[in-house]
This record gives C-alpha cells, sequence and structure tokens, in this order.
C-alpha cells in the first residue's frame, strides 16, 4: 500500500498544482476585469474622482498585491503539506502508517521554522507595510483648509442640503465647484445615516447629537452617485443623491439662481397647480420661497424644476417622473414620510406643471 | 499499563445509577452532558435552516434589479432576523453543544461540572429561541438590523413590539451562554482525568477555555447595552438620547465591545475543532502546541482592543481609531501563528482526505481569505469605504460562514460516528463538501466586487442601472449551490441513521480520549477512569490505562489511584491535574426546566408590559431555583 500510494501522490502534484495555480490566475484577473469593466457604469471607489478616492484606492491595489502574493504562497505551503505524503482516506493499516515519536522529533525544527517565518516574520513584514501606508494614507486624507462650506441634514429618507455662507436650501443634490477644497458638515436629528460618494471619499457617518465633517476636492466635472450606507429604516436602500461637480463660474451660476425665490406660476395650468400646493396638504411639509408653503418637514421645492432627480434619486425629474411620485408614492418609495394625497389625474397634471416650472 | 477488569456487579450498578429516567420525564429531566449537547447542535441546526432560507429569500429579492419578491419592510425583518438567528441562534449555541458533548470526553470527566445548570442553559436557549422566533408568527420580527443602532431602535423610530422582541432576546439568550462558559471554564480546569497536567490538555479543550473568558468579559456588555435600550423603550429613560443627556454612540460602543469579541468567541472554539482534526488525519502530533494554545489566548485578549474598527465611519478622532487599527492589525500574528501550526502539522504527518480533513482544509482556503480581507479593513482609509458595504458582507461570512460553519460541518462528519455510533458516508460527505465550497466562493466572492462597486448593505432593491446586476444574480445562483451542498449533509445524517457502517470505538484512529471509549459512549462516558500520560493519550505511550474504580481495589485508590465511587467524577488539581477527591455528579432534575420555563415567562411579561406574568415567572424562577439549591445532593437512587 505504501508502495502504491506515494508514486500516486507524486504523480498527482505537479498537475493538481499547475492546475490550481491557473484558475487562481483565472480568478484574478476576472476580478480585476470586473472591477475595471463595471467601474464605467457603478459609483466605484476604484474610480476615483478625487485625490482622496484615489490615495485609498492605490491603498487597495497594494494591500490587493500583497493579499494575492501572501494567498499564493500559503495555499502552495498548504497543498503541497497536504499532499506530499498523503494517504488513502480509510482506516491505516499499512506498517509505517502508525503515529511514530522518532520521526516527530525531527519534524519538530521544521515546525518551529514554518511558527517563526510563516507564523511571525511574514505577518510582521505584510502588516508593517500595510501599517505605514495606512498612516500615509490617513494624513493626507486631512484636506486643507476648505473654500466651500455645505450643511447636510440627513433626513428620513432624503438629504437636505445647503449653502449657509449663499443662503441656499436644495435637497438631494450637493453641487461643488472643481478642485476645490470643500467640507461638509454632518448632522442629523433622527436616526443615524452615512454619507457615502465612492468616487469622491470614504464615508462619514452622520449621528444625532454630534457634527462629523467630510472633505474631498473633486478633481473632475461631472455627476458622481453617493448612497446612504448606514441602515437607517424602511427606505434606507431609496436614500440615494447625487453630487454635481462644476466649474466654478457654472457652480456660481448656480448658487445665483437658487438664491432666488420661486418663479410665479405662468400660465392657466400652472397658477391651478400653485393654487393646490398652497391648499392641499404639500404646503405643510414643502417650502416654496415666495408663496405660502412653508413646510420643513420635507424637501424645499423652491427650485425643484431644476433639480435631476426626486425623492433621493429614485425617479428622473420629468414630468412622467413627477406624476408617477404624485400618483404612487408610496409604489415607488414605499413608507417614505410623504403620504400618498388624494389627487384627480387633472390635479396632478397641474402640480407637475407648476413644480416643473420652478426652475 | 494496568488494564482492569471491572466484576459486572460494580459495571451494572455503575450504569444503573447513570441512566436517565425512561421516556418524557427522562427527556425533560435530564442532565447529562451527551443529551444535552446533542440537543443543543440539532436544535441549533434547525434555527441554521431557517436563517439560511430567510438568506435564500434576500438572494432571490436581490437576484435581479428591482425585485419584487419581498417589499421594504419585509427585507428589513429577513436581514435582521438571519443575523440575529444565525449569530444567537446558531453559531453560538451550536459550539456549545459541540462543547458540552466533547469537552468532558475529550478530558476524561463523567460530566460537566454543574450538570442541572447545564440543563438550565440549554433550556434557556430554547426558551429565548422560541421567544425570538414568536415575533415571525406575529408578523412582527425585528427590522432594525441585527445591531439595533439607537435612535433607529428607539420607541420614536420603531414603535412597534418587534424591536422588543430583539431586545429582551438577546438579553435572555444571554444568561444561557454566560452559565455554560462559567460550565466550561470550571470544568476544564477541575474535572480533567488525572495526569491530564495543563500541557495535556487537548487544544480543543484549552479553545473553550479562551472562549469561555471571552464571553464572561463580553457578554455583559451586550446585556447592558440591550438592557439600556429596553430601558429607553419601556420606561422612558434616555440612556441613549441625544436630547436627554444621553449618547447615540454610546450604544455603538458596547454593542461592539460585545460584537468584536463574539466573532473570536465563534471562531475559537473552531479553531479548537479544525487542529483537532488536522493532528488525527496528519497520524503526527499537533505542531506548535504551546504557540497554538498561546496564540488562542492572544487573540482572545486582543479581541477586546479592536471594536472601534467598527466605528471608523463614526467621527471619533484619529489618534484613538489609529489605536483600535493597529490592534486590528496586531491579531492577524497569532492567527498567523495557528495558521502555520496546521500547515506544520500537515507537513509533518502522512494526510488521509476523509471527508473531515476536507471540510479543514476547505476552512484553511477560505479562512485565510477572510484574515486577508481582515486585515485590509482594519487599515482606517480604506475601511473608510467599504464599511457597511458587500466587501465587508463578504469578509465576515468568509470568516463566520467559511471559518466557522465548515469546522462544523467537519465536526459533524468526524464525531457524529461517536454520537451516533454510525459512520456518514464518505462519498455523500464530499459531494457536500465540494458543492458547499463552490457554492460558498460563488456566492461570497462576488460580494468584495460589489462593495467595491459601491454596491450598500442592507439594501432591499437597487436600480438597473449601476453595474451591479450581474455579479447579484451569480450569488443569487451560488447561493442556491451553497444551500444544495448543506442539505446533503442533512441527508447523508438521516441516511446514516439506518445504513451507516458501525463505527466502533475509534474509527478514525484519533488520539484524544473521546475516542476511549464505546461509541456512543454510555450514560457515565468512563466506567474506569482514565489516566493520562501525554498530549495525545491514545497514540502515545500506548492504550490508555484505566483507573481502578474506587470499589474494586481501595488500597490502590490510596496510592492514588482514583477510580469513581458510583455517580461521581474525579477533582484534579488544576495545574497538575493530581487527583484530589471525588464530587457526586447531580442527578436527573425538573428544576432547571422549570427554571427556565419562569425565566421565559418572566420575558414574555416584560414583553407585554405585564405585571401579573412578570410576578408569575419571577416566582417560578425564584422557587426553582432556591428548591434546586436547596436539596443536597446525596438523594440521588
Amino acid at each position: 500500500m505504501v508502495e502504491g500510494v506515494i508514486p500516486r501522490g507524486a504523480h498527482c502534484r505537479t498537475p493538481l498544482t499547475r492546475r490550481r495555480t491557473t484558475s487562481l490566475i483565472v480568478a484574478i484577473v476576472a476580478i480585476v476585469g470586473a472591477l475595471s469593466a463595471c467601474s464605467s457604469a457603478s459609483p466605484s471607489m476604484l474610480d476615483g474622482k478625487s485625490p482622496q478616492a484615489d490615495r485609498i484606492s492605490d491603498l487597495w491595489w497594494l494591500m490587493f498585491a500583497l493579499a494575492v502574493a501572501v494567498y499564493v504562497t500559503v495555499i502552495a505551503f498548504v497543498i503541497v503539506a497536504a499532499m506530499r505524503r498523503r494517504r488513502s482516506p480509510g482506516p491505516d493499516t499499512s506498517s509505517d502508517s502508525g503515529v511514530s515519536l522518532r520521526g516527530d522529533l525531527l519534524d519538530d525544527r521544521v515546525d518551529r521554522r514554518f511558527l517563526l517565518y510563516g507564523g511571525l516574520l511574514l505577518p510582521v513584514i505584510v502588516l508593517g507595510i500595510i501599517a505605514v501606508q495606512t498612516v500615509r494614507v490617513s494624513d493626507s486624507l486631512q484636506a486643507a483648509t476648505a473654500r466651500v462650506h455645505i450643511d447636510v441634514d440627513a433626513k428620513d429618507w432624503w438629504w437636505r442640503i445647503s449653502y449657509p455662507n449663499d443662503g441656499v436650501v436644495t435637497a438631494n443634490e450637493i453641487h461643488v465647484p472643481v478642485g476645490e477644497s470643500v467640507q461638509i458638515a454632518l448632522r442629523s436629528d433622527n436616526v443615524v445615516h452615512s454619507l457615502w460618494v465612492p468616487q469622491l471619499n470614504g464615508k462619514s457617518d452622520v449621528i444625532p447629537g454630534e457634527t462629523n465633517y467630510m472633505t474631498f476636492i473633486a478633481a473632475q466635472t461631472g455627476i458622481f452617485r453617493g448612497q446612504c450606507a448606514e441602515f437607517c429604516g424602511i427606505e434606507h436602500a431609496k436614500m440615494a443623491f447625487i453630487v454635481i461637480v462644476q466649474t466654478r463660474a457654472d457652480f456660481e451660476a448656480w448658487l445665483a439662481s437658487s438664491r432666488t425665490p420661486g418663479v410665479a406660476a405662468q400660465t392657466a395650468q400652472q397658477r391651478q397647480g400653485a393654487q393646490l400646493v398652497a391648499t392641499t396638504s404639500c404646503a405643510g411639509c414643502h417650502t416654496i420661497i415666495g408663496t405660502a408653503a412653508i413646510g420643513t418637514v420635507g424637501p424645499d421645492l423652491t427650485h425643484v424644476g431644476s433639480r435631476q432627480t426626486l425623492a433621493s434619486d429614485s425617479l428622473p425629474n420629468t414630468p412622467d417622473g413627477m406624476v408617477r411620485w404624485l400618483t404612487a408614492t408610496q409604489q415607488v418609495k414605499a413608507g417614505a414620510l410623504m403620504p400618498q394625497i388624494d389627487l384627480t389625474a387633472a390635479q396632478v397634471a397641474a402640480i407637475t406643471a407648476y413644480l416643473e416650472s420652478l426652475k | 499499563m494496568t488494564s482492569v477488569e471491572i466484576p459486572s456487579a460494580v459495571d451494572e450498578r455503575i450504569e444503573r445509577v447513570w441512566a436517565d429516567r425512561p421516556g418524557l420525564l427522562g427527556f425533560f429531566t435530564t442532565v447529562d452532558h451527551k443529551r444535552i449537547g446533542i440537543r443543543y447542535i440539532v436544535t441549533s441546526f434547525i434555527f441554521f435552516f431557517i436563517a439560511g432560507l430567510l438568506a435564500l429569500v434576500m438572494r432571490a429579492q436581490l437576484a435581479v434589479p428591482n425585485g419584487t419578491v419581498v417589499g421594504a419592510d419585509a427585507y428589513n425583518q429577513l436581514f435582521t432576523m438571519h443575523g440575529t438567528i444565525m449569530i444567537f441562534l446558531f453559531n453560538t449555541p451550536v459550539l456549545a453543544g459541540f462543547g458540552n458533548y466533547l469537552v468532558p470526553l475529550m478530558i476524561g470527566a463523567r460530566d460537566m461540572a454543574f450538570p442541572r445548570l447545564n440543563a438550565f442553559s440549554y433550556w434557556i436557549f430554547v426558551g429565548a429561541g422560541l421567544f425570538m422566533s414568536l415575533s415571525f408568527v406575529l408578523g412582527k420580527a425585528p427590522n432594525g438590523g441585527w445591531f439595533a443602532y439607537v435612535p433607529l431602535t428607539d420607541k420614536t423610530f420603531s414603535p412597534g413590539i418587534n424591536l422588543d422582541f430583539w431586545g429582551l432576546g438577546v438579553a435572555f439568550v444571554g444568561i444561557s451562554t454566560t452559565v455554560g462558559a462559567v460550565n466550561f471554564i470550571v470544568t476544564i480546569f477541575k474535572l480533567r482525568a488525572p495526569g491530564m497536567t495543563v500541557n495535556r490538555i487537548p487544544i480543543l479543550a484549552w479553545s473553550y477555555v479562551a472562549m469561555g473568558f471571552m464571553v464572561l468579559f463580553a457578554v455583559p456588555a451586550i446585556t447592558v447595552s440591550s438592557a439600556l435600550l429596553e430601558a429607553d423603550r419601556l420606561f422612558g429613560t434616555k440612556f441613549y438620547v441625544p436630547d436627554g443627556g444621553g449618547s447615540a454612540l454610546l450604544y455603538q460602543h458596547l454593542f461592539w465591545f460585545w460584537g468584536h469579541p463574539e466573532v473570536y468567541i465563534l471562531f475559537i472554539p473552531a479553531v479548537g475543532m479544525v487542529t483537532t482534526m488536522i493532528t488525527t488525519f496528519s497520524r503526527r502530533p499537533q505542531a506548535g502546541y504551546v504557540w497554538s494554545v498561546g496564540a488562542l489566548m492572544g487573540i482572545a485578549f486582543i479581541s477586546f482592543g479592536v471594536w472601534v474598527h467598527h466605528m471608523f465611519a463614526t467621527g471619533l478622532p484619529t489618534t484613538a481609531m489609529g489605536f483600535f487599527s493597529a490592534a486590528s492589525f496586531v491579531i492577524a500574528i497569532p492567527s498567523a501563528v495557528l495558521y502555520m501550526a496546521w500547515i506544520g502539522t500537515m507537513w509533518g504527518g502522512k494526510v488521509r482526505f476523509t471527508t473531515p480533513m476536507l471540510f479543514a482544509l476547505g476552512f484553511l482556503i477560505i479562512f485565510l481569505i477572510g484574515g486577508i480581507t481582515g486585515v485590509m479593513v482594519a487599515s482606517l482609509p480604506f475601511d473608510l469605504q467599504v464599511t457597511d458595504t458587500y466587501f465587508i458582507v463578504a469578509h465576515f461570512h468568509y470568516v463566520l460562514n467559511g471559518a466557522v460553519v465548515f469546522p462544523i460541518f467537519g465536526a459533524l462528519y468526524y464525531w457524529l460516528p461517536k454520537m451516533s455510533g454510525r459512520m456518514l458516508s464518505e462519498r455523500l460527505g464530499k459531494w457536500s463538501f465540494w458543492t458547499m465550497l463552490v457554492g460558498f466562493n460563488v456566492t461570497f466572492g462576488p460580494m468584495h466586487v460589489l462593495g467595491e462597486l459601491g454596491m450598500p448593505r442592507r439594501i432591499y432593491t437597487y436600480d438597473a442601472g449601476l453595474g451591479w446586476a450581474a455579479l447579484n444574480m451569480v450569488i443569487s445562483l451560488g447561493s442556491l449551490l451553497f444551500a444544495a451542498g448543506t442539505l446533503m449533509t442533512v441527508a447523508n445524517i438521516v441516511w446514516s441513521r439506518k445504513h451507516g457502517a458501525l463505527a466502533g470505538d475509534d474509527p478514525w484512529q484519533a488520539d484524544t480520549l473521546e475516542w476511549s471509549t464505546t461509541s456512543p459512549p454510555p450514560d457515565q462516558n468512563f466506567t474506569a477512569v482514565p489516566v493520562v500520560e501525554s498530549l495525545h493519550p491514545l497514540w502515545f505511550p500506548g492504550p490508555v490505562r484505566l483507573a481502578i474504580p474506587a470499589d474494586v481495589d481501595t488500597a490502590a485508590r490510596t496510592q492514588g489511584e482514583v477510580g469513581a465511587l458510583e455517580r461521581t467524577t474525579p477533582i484534579t488539581s488544576g495545574l497538575d491535574s493530581l487527583p484530589e477527591f471525588e464530587v457526586l455528579v447531580p442527578t436527573p432534575s425538573p428544576l432547571p426546566v422549570l427554571a427556565a420555563l419562569g425565566v421565559t415567562i418572566f420575558f414574555i411579561g416584560m414583553l407585554i408590559s405585564a405585571a401579573f406574568v412578570l410576578a408569575v415567572g419571577g416566582l417560578v424562577v425564584l422557587g426553582g431555583i432556591t428548591t434546586w439549591a436547596w436539596r443536597t445532593e446525596m438523594d440521588h437512587p
């Protein structure tokens, strides 16, 4: 049996090891491929649009390279260790299968080598490299003095965005100028949330009773998706937002237009809509500056028509999207604090026409 | 090497005093650690499959974008209960079950140190399990996440009874865990067979010592955190309410002060199992025994200094977080020591590829990934990106599912022959293993990528345009494969009850004491108490020497030979395991189940805020425990 087993093991070892290595390489290529291929569509942390996100993504690739090296090495040892003198699974009856003390004394030296080099030396070196990089990246995330200050209040389940120095309030849409250091102050008067824009920086929790800060410098213009990352109740999944990175001039223009009161209704249908908003329950929760609507529970609608999405990135802000939101509120976002309001089709059309005109 | 002939009259009498009462009465009154252990394992596995089913429903929901299988609130209940059940009602108790069954047998004792407390601990677990399951029946399962962060879980944001099931249930099941931990520690310190000196304690027993101490220091934190939560909810206190001078962050600190050690509380016994199996199937003494025991203790200790790595995004001062980041790196070193000891054992051995060994090897393949990603998430800046994403879901499933469930399945294949007397099918076992291994990696591997692509945890739906759909579909298919693999083992167990080959005392030619007795062992475990002369008593120096039962030869007994008189087990000194005296082992009793029933009534009273029910429960507990403490142990049959 002994003679039968050992050559078989020796025979199998090489192809098996090679096959595993090959499949490992295939797996790694697949992972890297998936990460870069999907990144165009996904808000991927590895597709950084800021120095902060880039540094973290560099740290990831360093750790990934080390991980692959460690994994391949260690698993190679596992495979060799398991295969080098393997036996059949059944009860061991061969004469030399017994546990022998003599052989084990010899093995002790090998054991100690594994423990010292693999158990202590290897992890200390690898962890040392990662620890040094961790400290360096952590330090570099502390951005310079911010030029743009934004307050974000996390609500159930949307984001109030305000620019305290400019008197601008909006929702679920953070406008920032490109290439400038931005500081966001995060507050919550309800539950814990977490602000996360993977392409701009790591996340920061929003905790009642505390103020946290997030800083980043967006490196290029564009629209980057963010989402609440801390479970916050029934509609945690639909608490997204977008960050719109624009040139300084566009940003200034946006601030300027956002400072103005809501535009007055023009057409008869819009006027009917304005009337409905002021007299139905809409006004109890929403503000439209310059009108009777002064509620503060829901998003400010003064310039809702200029926003790109509705209901925290649940719907595109088109007339169709607005109609859907008004007619199927609790289907689009079950549990949303905005109730389903009983309106006729004509009333919905009027309100939609009015709100969409609020550019 | 004196083998002892035990006169059959003595044998019969010993068997008589150890026998349980027949029938249903025996079922409720037994204090036999083996029956309780198996019961623990069976009950836990029922919860395992319930929680697994919940996971499959979640995967059905997430298989495609904008899934419509369940709604938002149902989904939130699903993931809350999946996590809660897996942690509190499967992982923790199933390991308690294996420990219960194996520790006394492995150390040559006839039962746990406190058999009635042991029964109590099991019935408390059943009570708490039913208590939490009741929420399903009522359609009001907890929905605040398994971590139940405040203020989401306070009365303002979660007015329903849902969260009370969680808050009370967690404190409830904590009683069982704590009581069990005390029992393990005392058992292993004081009930070891003569000669099992401190450097001959099997690694599995050491792992239960480490686990026991961790439980004693960690569980009070979650008991306090959920007690304060319930005080806020039921009595209107403001421990966690910022407006009332409380702190929402305080909850997170308390929760994770338990929560991180808990991961190692689950992992360390699994390490003990894997080390045991690798040693047996490598046919050589365990490499680096002292190193491994030291590493277990090191992990147990360091695990109390890493909890803030769950809170890196909460805005604590960077310097403070640096400490926890460093500690989280350092804990990788004892893990690496353990890993190298496994490789070393196999390197010097002659490995047999049995099903349990395959599960141990599967553990090595999976745990290394979980360990490496663990180091990654210990890195503060990287964690800020991946925390609360699917990367974390992947990471902790590699640790808690891969590195705990795989050893548990291996342990089923390894020790079930001891428990039932019959072998499982190797063929079906290998099918099960490979299906689980592939299914596991297809399920949890792609989650790493999803997290990096920006997918947060705990979302019941996602849009098609985010590039997450393909991987989610792969994951959902993988989860079916994994589930199929686990069911093959269930089928295997059922099959083996009738058709499995007879195991015999020692089917694996293993080294530890449980294999020196029959399969299944007699009620008294060992008719004559074994005397231990090495770390691997069945391998060196030869057949296990048995002590002479006391009433056979009193002369030998006075020379230090401890047998055991009837329903007793020897007590030995902590370090040298020299015989000190014998203790009577408590007899079967209805009091543990009665006291546990009282506790259950008490918690139901809390749940529905009914003073009368509370009082009844309190009186039953008080009466049960007083009677229990009052009766002397001499009145056994």
